[in-house]
This record gives C-alpha cells, sequence and structure tokens, in this order.
C-alpha cells in the first residue's frame, strides 16, 4: 500500500487518547501526503483539536503512534520538527504584554541556533509573515490588545516565520470577518501552491473545508466517521448520521461547486 | 489581497520599532541601567550617619586598628552593600523566573513556600539554639537553607507525577507548603521564650546587616551561577509565557526548560533568604516596574532586572539605616513600604483593565 519511492509526510497508526478514563480519540489513523490540503471536519467535541494535537506532539497518544517522514515524532529533536512542522492553534492568550511583532518573532526560535537575538534577516523575515497576514500597521501593539481575529492573523504569520513546509491550523477562521477568511484562505492557497506548503486544518465550516481541502476526513464522537474527497464526503447520506441533522445540499452553477446547508424553513415559507 | 500593505507602508514600518536598529536601543537600556547601578554602587557606602574621610580610608600609613573610617567603611558599609546587590539582584531574577513558568506575572520568589521553609528553617534553629558551624556558616543559616531546599524539593515530588511542572499544579502544591511551612513556623514560635521570639522576629522582618564577608561570598557564587543558568534560558522563557503549547511547536523544550528556570530560581531565593531573611516585594515590584519600561523580551528584561533589582535593595537599605539613624530599620520594612502601594496601584490597574 505504501509507496516506497514516495512515503507518506505524515502518517498517524491507530492513535487513541484518554483522558480521565474517558477516551476522547479512538483508533484515529490517516496519511498526509505532500502538498496536500487535508481538512479535518466534524461536529463540536468530535476530538478535532485533540487529534491535531497528538499530530504535533503536544499530546502523548495514549495508544498508536505519529510518524513524519516514516520516523516516530519522539525520533527528532523540538528544534528539527519545529523547522518541519508549525501549528496555528485556535486560541492563544498570555498574561504578558508582549507585542504583536514580538509573538510572529517567537517563530524563529528553531532558527536562531545560538544566536541570543534575531538577525536583520530573521527581522526581514518577520516582517514578510506580518505583511503576509496583514498584522504589519499594529506590529508594536500589546498582542492582548488586538481582537480576535486580529490575534489569530498575527499566530498565523508566528507559524509562517516559523517557515515549516507543514502546516497545522486549528479552527483559523473562526473569529474572522469574511473578508480576512477570503485573505486567510488566499494566503494559505499561495503556501500551498506557490511554496509546496502540505497544509492540514480542523474546520467545522464545511463549505469553507469543501472550497479549499482537496481531502476531508470526518471524525464524529473520536473515530474516523468518513474520509474522502470533499465530493466524497460532503454527501447527506454520508453527514447527516454525523451531525446528526438534516442537510440540504444547493448546487453552485457557476464553477460546479456546492453548498451545504442545515435544513431551516426558510423565513417567508 | 494578501498584500495589503503598499511600498510606503512597509519602508515606513521598516524604519520604526521593532524593525529598526533594534540592538542599538537594547544596548542604550541595558547601558542605562549600569550606569545607575554603577552610581548606586559607588554612592551607597559613602551615605550614612558617621561622615566618612575617603582621603583617611586610603591612607597607608595609618594602621587598620585605628583607622576608623576604613573600618566603617570596609567593616559595615560595603558587606551590606554587597549583600543588598546580590540579594536584590536574585530576587528580582527569581520573580521574574516564576511568573514565566507559572505563567502568572503576580508570582513572587515566595509564592511556592521556598521563603516559609527557609523561615522554618531559621526559626527551628533558633528554638533548639544549637550552634553549629560549617565551613564558617552558622546553624541559622544553614537551617535556613535546609529548609527552603525542603519545600522545593517537596513540591517537585508533589508534581513530578501530574505532567511535571504544570503552572495550576505547581501553584497549588507550592500554596499548600507555604502554608503548611507557615504554620509550623507560627507554632515553634509560639513555644519560643522571649529572647528567641524576639530574635525570630527580627530574622523574619529581613535585614541585611550582615557583616561576614566569608558568607556575602559564598551566597554571592551561588547567586552569580544561578543569574547565569538563568541568562542562558531567557530567550525559552519567552516563549513559554507566551503559552507552552505554541512554545513546544515552536522547538522549545518546555519540560526541560522549567525544571532548569524552577530549581535554578528557587535555589537562587533559598541562598539570599537564608542570608538575608524573606525580605519582600522585590521579587514582585522590580520585574513588574521594568516590563513596563522595557518591555516583556527576557533577553533584555532579565539583565535589566539584575541591575535594577541591586539598585533599588542598595538604595532601600541606605535608607533603612539613614532615615531613623541611630535606629536601622530592617529593610524589609523599606521595600514592603514602597512595595505594598505599588502592588495595589497594579491589582487595580488589571482590574481596570478588565471593567475597560
Amino acid at each position: 500500500m505504501m509507496n516506497k519511492s514516495e512515503p507518506y509526510l505524515l502518517e498517524a497508526r491507530n492513535l487513541s487518547f484518554c483522558i480521565n478514563r474517558a477516551l476522547t480519540l479512538q483508533n484515529v489513523s490517516l496519511t498526509v501526503k505532500k502538498q496536500e490540503t487535508l481538512g479535518i471536519i466534524g461536529p463540536n467535541g468530535s476530538g478535532k483539536t485533540t487529534l491535531i494535537k497528538l499530530l504535533t506532539g503536544i499530546l502523548q497518544p495514549t495508544g498508536g503512534s505519529v510518524l513524519f517522514k516514516s520516523l516516530p515524532l519522539r525520533a527528532y529533536s523540538r528544534k528539527t520538527l519545529a523547522k518541519e512542522m508549525a501549528l496555528a492553534p485556535q486560541s492563544s492568550g498570555t498574561n504578558f504584554p508582549f507585542s504583536a511583532s514580538q509573538m510572529v518573532m517567537m517563530g524563529r526560535y528553531a532558527h536562531l541556533g545560538a544566536a541570543l537575538f534575531e538577525s536583520k534577516r530573521d527581522l526581514e523575515i518577520v516582517r514578510e509573515a506580518m505583511q503576509f497576514t496583514g498584522v504589519l500597521p499594529f506590529a508594536e501593539r500589546s498582542f492582548n490588545t488586538l481582537s480576535g481575529g486580529e490575534r489569530q492573523r498575527v499566530i498565523i504569520a508566528s507559524a509562517l516565520a516559523q517557515q515549516a513546509q507543514l502546516l497545522f491550523l486549528d479552527e483559523p477562521t473562526s473569529s474572522l470577518d469574511v473578508k480576512y477568511q477570503a485573505e486567510i484562505f488566499e494566503t494559505l492557497r499561495k503556501l500551498n501552491v506557490q511554496r509546496n506548503y502540505t497544509i492540514v486544518i480542523a474546520l467545522h465550516d464545511l463549505n469553507l473545508a469543501a472550497r479549499f481541502c482537496t481531502r476531508l476526513l470526518a471524525l464524529k464522537n473520536g473515530e474516523v466517521a468518513a474520509v474522502g474527497t470533499p465530493e466524497q464526503v460532503l454527501q447527506p447520506d454520508v453527514l447527516e448520521p454525523i451531525y446528526e441533522t438534516e442537510l440540504e445540499i444547493i448546487k453552485a452553477p457557476e464553477n460546479g461547486g456546492f453548498y451545504m446547508l442545515p435544513k431551516i424553513r426558510p423565513n417567508h415559507g | 489581497m494578501a498584500k495589503p500593505d503598499d511600498g510606503n507602508e512597509s519602508d515606513r514600518v521598516l524604519s520604526t520599532p521593532p524593525f529598526a536598529a533594534p540592538e542599538k536601543r537594547r544596548v542604550f537600556t541595558l547601558a542605562m541601567f549600569a550606569t545607575l547601578f554603577a552610581l548606586v554602587l559607588l554612592a551607597a557606602p559613602a551615605i550614612g550617619p558617621t561622615h566618612i574621610d575617603f582621603s583617611k580610608v586610603f591612607d597607608s600609613h595609618l594602621p587598620f586598628a585605628d583607622n576608623v573610617d576604613a573600618q566603617i567603611l570596609l567593616i559595615t558599609r560595603l558587606p551590606r552593600v554587597f549583600l543588598a546587590a546580590i540579594t536584590g539582584a536574585a530576587l528580582a531574577v527569581a520573580g521574574l523566573v516564576f511568573q514565566a513558568i507559572l505563567g502568572n506575572p503576580l508570582a513572587t520568589p515566595y509564592t511556592l513556600g521556598i521563603a516559609s521553609g527557609a523561615s522554618l528553617g531559621a526559626v527551628i534553629s533558633i528554638r533548639t539554639g544549637l550552634v553549629i558551624v560549617v565551613f564558617g556558616v552558622s546553624s541559622l543559616v544553614l537551617s535556613a537553607f535546609v529548609g527552603a531546599l525542603l519545600v522545593m524539593f517537596f513540591i517537585y515530588l508533589l508534581t513530578r507525577g501530574t505532567g511535571g511542572l504544570a503552572p495550576a499544579t505547581l501553584l497549588l502544591a507550592g500554596v499548600a507548603l507555604n502554608f503548611l511551612a507557615t504554620a509550623l513556623m507560627l507554632f515553634i514560635h509560639f513555644l519560643a521564650d522571649f529572647t528567641e521570639s524576639y530574635q525570630m522576629l527580627r530574622w523574619l522582618m529581613g535585614g541585611l546587616d550582615v557583616t561576614d564577608y566569608n558568607l556575602i561570598a559564598s551566597a554571592g557564587v551561588m547567586v552569580a551561577l544561578m543569574l547565569a543558568l538563568m541568562l542562558t534560558i531567557a530567550r525559552d522563557l519567552n516563549l513559554i509565557s507566551a503559552g507552552e503549547e505554541l512554545a513546544f511547536v515552536r522547538g522549545v523544550n518546555v519540560a526541560r526548560t522549567k525544571k532548569i528556570a524552577y530549581f535554578g530560581a528557587s535555589f537562587m531565593t533559598a541562598a539570599v533568604v537564608s542570608v538575608s531573611g524573606p525580605i519582600g516585594f522585590v521579587g514582585l515590584v522590580i520585574p513588574h516596574l521594568l516590563r513596563l519600561l522595557v518591555g516583556s523580551d527576557n533577553r533584555v528584561l532579565m539583565p535589566a532586572s539584575i541591575l535594577f533589582g541591586a539598585s533599588f535593595l542598595i538604595i532601600c537599605d541606605t535608607l533603612a539605616r539613614t532615615i531613623m539613624s541611630p535606629l536601622e530599620i530592617p529593610a524589609g520594612v523599606i521595600t514592603a513600604i514602597i512595595g505594598s502601594p505599588f502592588f495595589i496601584w497594579l491589582l487595580l490597574r488589571e482590574k481596570g483593565k478588565i471593567h475597560a
């Protein structure tokens, strides 16, 4: 099954995770190929964030293993891995008044080596990352005083400054305006197409997931409920049992795409 | 769309901090604090109730036994200034480090009960009246040092099984041990007679009236080593205080860094508290004040804390021995009198932020 010439970039085998003896994730296996965009979808509490934390090594699985380039995550040093994979977590806050640019500069940690301070080149990379996500205008503002959406863009900039080719994002657009949703996905698309980034993204918005991802993995109660292309997964008979609600599919005539909406009676109907 | 800034905008941003000449700003900031420290270090020994004639101090014709000016300077004033510098620097950095690993800007070097452990050791030593001198160090200092280290190890053992120095567990274990050590200390204090009780009370007030150069040198070496160790993890502490999970994926060895930070800061605190007693508020006030002045980057904040912590405590101690002379107020009282209103102001400011 595994192609010798092109091994998977990331592979999870039978991941299980227990917290307080309750199983929050059970037998999750998945593969990520280089340059693909994998979307993780599923209802609230289905284990999307836990799965991302296991894949990035923040949490240790109770059972199973995560392989990066065919080797377990533990085989790599923290800094080596940080140059390979980055994460923009769902929410982040700090009790200390770091500025937005300081938060982004922290993304350079693994690249600094023995140097105590960032070089001119590091600053240039940080500046470019901040420009990419449009957060340069408030580079000097305290991170804590920014809005949720602004913070998310700062964190994404920090992940970009890390220059890791495998990017994990946990609900990156959940508190963003439509404008910034578009910009973030435009940015991610550019990274994916122009710079060969591989992207694993947890999303609860099915329409965004369908638009952006080449493959979707749906979780339900900590188990994989469906895997496949957006066309295969976004079917009422697949998703209705996962979300336990009736869904409606609306074809988008302009590009052959489609939208999925929960069935609600229209207000004039 | 992804690049909303035009060329002019990015040029403007590149020419403003933090992207323009950050090295210059750092060097300037630290040079300012170093100058302040040098001035304080030079001025403090000259200030006191008795005027010192410096021409006589360095008069080689006068034997030391007859040279009162040299005696006052070298025996009573200089050791105090050195001890104040060591204690101030250690407490300021220990406060900073505990704030980082507990993720709480209101933490102090004493939050986890290290000072209560030292106090318990000290009152036990005073109550039992044992006079043992090991390597020229008195049993009182040794007992306080051992008390502090025991608390440090107990907390570590308590938190080991639960995910290794997680802020919440660390804080709970520390606060619990703090209460226990304080209760035991009060119990022994209750058993003490009037003379012992007075000695205990004076020890608990904290004071820098130590004239033993050997003791100050031992504390100084320990503190210097620990400060050097803390400076090596300053960058890692930045990332940890901005969020542990984020620090982990950015490449920080979080578990190892926190262990170094915890033991280094605790050891440093134990070393100075066992000599100077629990001098309060330096560990809270200095990191906060400096955060307002130089920002949160520990690579600048930590050396600034060393210099300013040392300067601050030298100034407080100089006030302590001059404002009511010939009476000497314990230095811990002066730092608290300056520190408490600041703490309250800080709390009100935090409260204001929440409602704003």
